[in-house]
């Protein structure tokens, strides 16, 4: 029996979907039957087995450590990137969760320092290459790849196609909406920010000045993020000492915007498409959004009571979704900052993401054009009243 | 003005009569009925307020005596004939009323088995490794802790007392990761009163903070007895959800796992509307000949030893202490316990 008649089902048919990826090396699948039923979001899928404890190959301790990527990619379907510690990338099929490769990106000689080689970022590359996704990731260590499908093969065999080396202790990684730049974010050094293209360093910041009593901050860029629709000029920094940064590369080395947010770690920031407002999440469960052009915070997205690991910004609607330890998937709207679901996933997630919607070409533009039809009829009934 | 009030007095005492009439169909005083205080409150008349609240009361009264000697006969009847009585009233409480909370753990359940067994108290609960606690307290204590040590100490035989000697917390663990300790227990005092404790698992966390209170040391206890030197068993009640799961296993993995060794001390952890509540008793079972021809019957004999105290869970940490730039997997926020039936334990 239905639970009531819902009004708006023809506005949400299509469906949403999160992948989540957790401590134990699962990736999760989470859908909603649309947009504005998000209570009855539920798990579709779970991919993996719980392998941190036991281990088949025998030589590797696996377990995620970084969000997954993925764009649209071969033969209709998407592909979603695990990294997983020890230099390891999985690809998996974005629908069947069946596993393509594994990219292997760790150097062998260090492979016995706990940790070190865990892959920190990950991006697929679109524009770059006609139609062949590539795959950006870079490791805790400070070594960056390019991965691409080779030449010829059928996606079953990717190869390195660029390589270079930022600074050590990377903690963050974002690439920007055009991947022509890449931001880097470390434990120890400033915020640097290259170009994907030539390899090549193109800006790197300065700490925020000294204080009254001529004390800097240690330097740890915790989370970056470009702010769209600057011309990747405006990166926004989160530090490990709850500061947060706005750096313009057109207007000098020193931030623009310094302020303090909450008292923990800032964890991850993800900013809306026009590039106005950023949400800030932060080690203590606090989620709130910052106005770019106000430069203060502008409300607050209620329900996390651990560290939020994660953000996610769905593309084209306003919903927020945040993954953290307190094993709750949450998903916010972010109009009214009001909590849409929360879904028990029962481990620690470490990354979420929207996936692109699962039926492009045919379901999705169909239940869109209802709504401006629906409202056309009700405008072209005022006017034959008024008439 | 006067007419308005009049006929409101008027409406009143018509309702009363209704009231009168209902009360006949069900007992005033029921769980789901309104109270004689609510069928009363809207007599404005205080005198005539009053005579129909004592009617009404006694009345009531009468009803749920009779009621009781009811049921009590029929239990009565029942056991007479050997059968099934009615069914036990079962009174509501805030725990059995609690919200429902959706990681309440469900038994056999393979993921968080598969989280469990490779965590961070993984190898204490394969008997991979004994605990050993170093236990310290903050900068400068008084007396009284030293009092609440001594009995800490005899109920974790697993632990040894460091002075502070105004050392960081982060040296303290950085020291007892490379000594071998498995935990390290600080406990803090204010204005003579112990009232927190600082709980951090080695070597890689996770860290808990509690506030500590309602402390009672053993000689504040009637009747108590001296611990003996010996490991006490423990008892770990409603650590039911993820959250106390985990916790209680944190709590666990500070005394010694031996399936089988066998104690007359038990150290019990109860959890109840997320207060910890410790206590530390000790058991026997003695076999007692009633009359002179009587079959032996065992008897329980327990006593208390103290200390006892109360704990609140205000964070969890994971990692080692570092309150400014740690991830807490649990953080305590004043207005979580805005609904008193929403419990996180």
């Amino acid at each position: 029996m239905p639970k009531r008649k819902d009004p708006v089902v023809q506005f949400a048919g299509v469906p949403v979907r999160l992948l989540v990826c957790d401590d134990l090396g699962i990736v999760k699948g989470v859908q909603a039957p649309g947009v504005h039923r998000f209570e009855d979001a539920q798990v579709v899928s779970s991919w993996g087995e719980p392998d941190r404890a036991q281990n088949p190959a025998g030589c590797l301790a696996v377990s995620d450590t970084t969000p997954q990527a993925q764009g649209p990619g071969l033969a209709g379907s998407f592909l979603a990137a695990v990294g997983r510690t020890f230099g390891q990338i999985s690809l998996l099929d974005g629908q069947t969760g069946q596993q393509q490769l594994l990219l292997n990106i760790g150097s062998s000689k260090s492979s016995s320092s706990n940790g070190s080689e865990s892959v920190v970022g990950l991006r697929f590359l679109m524009t770059q290459a006609c139609g062949r996704p590539q795959l950006l990731s870079c490791t805790h260590h400070g070594l960056v790849h390019i991965h691409a499908p080779a030449l010829g093969s059928e996606g079953d065999i990717w190869e390195p196609t660029a390589q270079w080396t930022v600074p050590a202790n990377v903690s963050s990684m974002e690439v920007s909406r055009d991947e022509s730049c890449m931001a880097v974010g470390c434990q120890g050094s400033e915020l640097s920010i290259w170009d994907v293209k030539s390899q090549q360093q193109t800006f790197l910041a300065k700490s925020a000045k000294p204080n009254r009593i001529g004390l800097v901050d240690p330097p740890w860029c915790s989370a970056v993020a470009f702010l769209p629709g600057s011309d990747n000029s405006k990166v926004l920094v989160g530090t490990g000492k709850s500061k947060l940064r706005l750096y313009d590369t057109k207007h000098g080395r020193r931030p623009v915007l310094d302020l303090t947010f909450g008292q923990s770690r800032i964890t991850s920031l993800a900013a809306e498409p026009d590039g106005n407002r950023v949400w800030v999440a932060n080690a203590a469960g606090q989620i709130e959004v910052l106005d770019v052009r106000a430069g203060n915070m502008a409300g607050a997205a209620k329900g996390a009571s651990g560290s939020v690991r994660c953000l996610a910004l769905h593309p084209t609607e306003p919903l927020l979704a945040s993954v953290g330890l307190d094993r709750f998937l949450r998903v916010h709207s972010t109009v009214n900052r009001k909590q849409l679901c929360a879904v028990y996933l029962k481990q620690k997630l470490n990354g979420v993401t929207f996936c692109p919607a699962l039926s492009q070409h045919e379901a999705a533009p169909e239940p869109e054009d209802k709504v401006p039809e629906a409202a056309d009829r009700r405008k072209d009934k005022r006017k034959k009243h008024s008439k | 003005m006067s007419e308005h009030r009049k006929s409101s007095r008027k409406e009143g005492k018509k309702d009363s009569k209704e009231d009168s009439k209902k009360r006949k169909r069900e007992p005033i005083g029921s769980i789901d009925g309104p109270t004689v205080g609510q069928l009363t409150s809207h007599i404005a008349n205080k005198q005539v307020r009053a005579e129909q609240y004592a009617k009404l009361k006694h009345k009531a009264k009468k009803e749920k005596g009779a009621e009781r000697r009811k049921r009590q006969e029929e239990v009565q009847r029942a056991e007479n004939l050997g059968i099934e009585g009615p069914r036990r009233k079962v009174p509501k409480t805030i725990e059995n009323t609690r919200e429902k909370d959706v990681t309440m753990i469900a038994p056999e359940d393979a993921e968080v088995e598969a989280d469990d067994a490779d965590d961070e108290f993984a190898s204490y609960f394969n008997r991979e490794q004994a605990p050993n606690v170093l236990l310290t307290t903050s900068y400068r204590p008084s007396k009284l802790m030293f009092q609440f040590l001594a009995e800490m100490l005899e109920v974790l035989p697993c632990a040894t007392f460091y002075k502070r000697q105004g050392i960081a917390l982060k040296k303290i663990v950085k020291y007892a990761t490379a000594k071998g300790f498995t935990d390290v227990a600080v406990f803090n005092e204010d204005r003579k009163q112990v009232n927190g404790l600082l709980l951090i698992h080695l070597p890689a966390g996770p860290t808990a903070h509690f506030r500590l209170s309602s402390v009672k040391l053993s000689k504040d206890i009637k009747g108590h007895g001296r611990a003996a030197r010996m490991k006490p068993e423990l008892i770990l009640n409603h650590f039911d959800t993820r959250l106390g799961h985990r916790l209680g296993r944190m709590l666990a993995s500070l005394f010694h796992q031996d399936p089988s060794f066998k104690s007359r001390q038990v150290a019990t952890f109860h959890n109840q509307r997320d207060c910890i509540f410790f206590r530390h008793h000790r058991y026997i079972f003695e076999e007692k000949q009633k009359g002179k021809e009587g079959t032996p019957q065992v008897v329980a004999h327990l006593q208390e030893l103290g200390p006892r105290f109360t704990l609140k869970l205000q964070s969890l940490q994971s990692g080692t202490f570092n309150s400014k730039e740690g991830e807490f997997e649990f953080k305590y926020k004043s207005k979580m316990h805005q609904n008193r039936r929403r419990f996180v334990l």
